[in-house]
């Protein structure tokens, strides 16, 4: 018998039985559904993860101060640069938020001080204006290099070099605008605004300190190297090993790559058992489905019908079963990691993913058709035609 | 093709357990049938007939004897080759059509050409022309469960056509008919018959076994009579058909 006459034969009876075979391929559909939207949540989890990461720009250590007396000092980081073997930049960092005007447009944004390095440290590139110079920094000057989304978003449209904007109501000039890193994000990497960190310790007052150092390294080996050296040179300096945190990027990327690999394996685990549980709902009706179609089997045996067409015919229909749930439960899946994503984290569909549930659904039907086909091929011509 | 008889059956029995118990359906049975012959096979029920049918076309292995269909012993081939012998040289008629009801007419006259593995013009070919022949041009694409008893009737005997069997078995062919559908069904017969077509039929009808030239009886399991119907007894159902009262409306159009 050709195999698609047999395609063709097993899909009218499944057709015949709609509620029935709807029901057999329901397990499939969740348990293919579920492992998409899971893993697309967890891939979402580990892009965005990823992309900050990746944003901050590569072989990049930065270095958070621990507790009120860890205090950095511009001599300190000049001075590491000399030091720590392998460091291209190293430069301060105060985080600050606040808001920003412009005419009569305002958004809230985050602001880091900064050197002139931050362009070459976190790999940006300018749009337009220029950076952040020595002078600046030096003199404390009051100018703005901005990111991509918040010259989008503020400036709707008009070349924010030269306009004159307040943040935190005291006047600034904007001197560059950033290209856009993650073009596809409103907030992030993007939406940050840079001014050198002298300006931003002015502004703040007293309350002003430099906690944070990021450094550049050569290359990813040189930075692993760096990273270790900064650990014993704080360890050194306060006698206490907590009181610099050192986070080399290229650490964190194996974490979260690591983790990942933890989590897609325990993604598997679940989507085994729950396709495992689909498969047993395809057996239970595909047993009953032989027992009912006991005549049917009887009438195709004495049309001639040979033990492995019968068992043929059986194997491809609850292959079939199992394929159109993979195939719903793809869509419904998709569907769910889309709604996710509009209404909550971001998703990322894995292609992987779906490939390994819908492969692992017809794998599992076929073999819960196993048993009920060699029962079918196995009946009597005589008993099934009584 | 060469062999004298299209059905030698020789002291054949079947016993069948039923837990411990025994029971014998069929306690030595022989019999002969030429190639071209059209036989009736009569008796009580729980006589045999269904056992000896059912061994006749291959459906079941007698438990003792020897039965040789167009000279070859059957009672020792593996079921491949019972399936491949049931699908090639043996046509089944039974009483209640046994058709698919998923499939239409002409795929279930397609049926055991499929499973031979004729390509699909040739199927499709093969039986139209047997649908046609029996009258169900205008039934090519309907569902079993649209046709009256007859016409379910007359797609069975299709199925069986088309595959061009040596033999037709027919058990109770006309059981859930009326008798103008019926007489119809028994004038296909003698038609395949007078073209050289071997069949069998069992019934309880004495009526229907007069069609035949030749009627066994059975009961216990024994052949207990096999005589010729002589030829001025033997009813022509085309004949009966011409002074039988019209069918119903519906029921009888070609």
């Amino acid at each position: 018998m050709t195999f698609l006459l047999s395609m063709k034969l097993a899909w009218r009876s499944i057709v015949a039985n709609k509620v029935r075979s709807f029901l057999a391929m329901l397990g499939v559909i969740i348990g293919v559904a579920s492992v998409i939207a899971l893993v697309s949540v967890g891939q979402g989890a580990r892009l965005s993860i990823q992309r900050h990461l990746e944003s901050l720009g590569s072989n990049v250590i930065e270095v958070h101060s621990q507790g009120w007396e860890v205090r950095f000092t511009p001599e300190l980081i000049e001075d590491l640069k000399t030091r720590v073997a392998g460091v291209k930049y190293a430069m301060p960092v105060i985080g600050l938020g606040g808001n920003l005007k412009w005419r009569n447009n305002f958004i809230d944004t985050p602001a880091q001080g900064v050197t002139q390095d931050f362009l070459e440290i976190r790999e940006f590139k300018l749009a337009g204006g220029r950076n952040l110079s020595e002078v600046d920094v030096r003199q404390r000057r009051r100018v703005l290099v901005v990111g991509a989304a918040v010259a989008k978003q503020l400036f709707r449209g008009v070349n924010p070099v030269g306009q004159e904007v307040y943040f935190n109501n005291q006047r600034f000039t904007v001197v560059g605008v950033l290209a856009a890193k993650m073009p596809d994000q409103e907030y992030g990497i993007d939406r940050t605004i840079y001014l050198p960190y002298t300006t931003a310790q002015r502004l703040m007052g007293g309350a002003s300190r430099i906690d944070t150092i990021n450094i550049k390294a050569a290359g990813a080996k040189e930075a692993s190297q760096a990273a270790l050296q900064l650990r014993r040179i704080f360890f050194k300096m306060y006698r206490r090993p907590d009181a610099a945190y050192v986070m080399s990027r290229d650490d964190m990327l194996k974490q979260v790559a690591e983790m990942n690999r933890t989590m897609t394996l325990m993604l598997g685990a679940i989507a085994g058992i729950s396709l495992l549980v689909g498969g047993i709902g395809i057996m239970n009706i595909m047993l009953v489905s032989v027992t009912e179609r006991t005549r049917e089997i009887g009438i195709r045996k004495a049309v001639g019908a040979q033990n492995s067409q019968i068992l043929g015919q059986f194997l491809i229909e609850a292959a079939i079963i199992s394929g159109a749930g993979g195939i719903i439960g793809i869509l419904v899946g998709s569907g769910a990691s889309f709604l996710i994503r509009r209404f909550g984290p971001p998703t990322a569909l894995s292609s992987f993913s779906i490939f390994v549930a819908f492969g692992f659904a017809l794998l599992v039907g076929a073999a819960s058709g196993v048993w009920p086909a060699a029962k079918a091929a196995a009946l009597q011509p005589t008993d099934a035609l009584r | 093709m060469s062999a004298a008889f299209m059905l030698e059956v020789e002291n054949v029995t079947k016993v069948y357990r039923l837990g411990r118990i025994k029971v014998p359906a069929l306690r030595g049975v022989t019999l002969a049938i030429r190639p071209g012959e059209m036989v009736a096979v009569m008796g009580p029920s729980g006589s045999g007939k269904s056992t000896l049918m059912n061994i006749l076309g291959c459906l079941d292995r007698p438990t003792g004897g020897a039965y040789r269909l167009d000279g070859e012993e059957v009672g020792k081939k593996s079921d491949r080759e019972l399936a491949s012998i049931r699908n090639r040289k043996i046509g089944f008629i039974f009483q209640s059509y046994n058709l698919l009801p998923q499939l239409t007419a002409l795929e279930n006259v397609e049926l055991p050409l499929i499973y031979r593995g004729l390509p699909a013009r040739e199927r499709r070919r093969r039986a139209e022309e047997a649908l046609v022949r029996l009258g169900l041009k205008d039934r090519l694409r309907h569902s079993p469960r649209e046709l009256s008893g007859g016409q379910q009737q007359r797609v069975a005997i299709a199925r069986a056509l088309a595959a061009r069997p040596e033999v037709i078995l027919a058990d109770e062919p006309t059981g859930n008919l009326d008798s103008r559908a019926g007489e119809e069904i028994l004038a296909v017969f003698q038609e395949l018959n007078a073209e050289g077509i071997t069949l069998v039929m069992v019934t309880h009808d004495p009526n229907v076994a007069r069609h035949s030239e030749r009627i066994l009886r059975l009961a216990d399991g024994r052949i207990v009579s096999d005589e010729r119907v002589r030829p001025q007894e033997r009813i022509s159902a085309r004949e009966l058909l011409a002074v039988l009262p019209a069918a119903e409306e519906g029921v009888n159009e070609k």
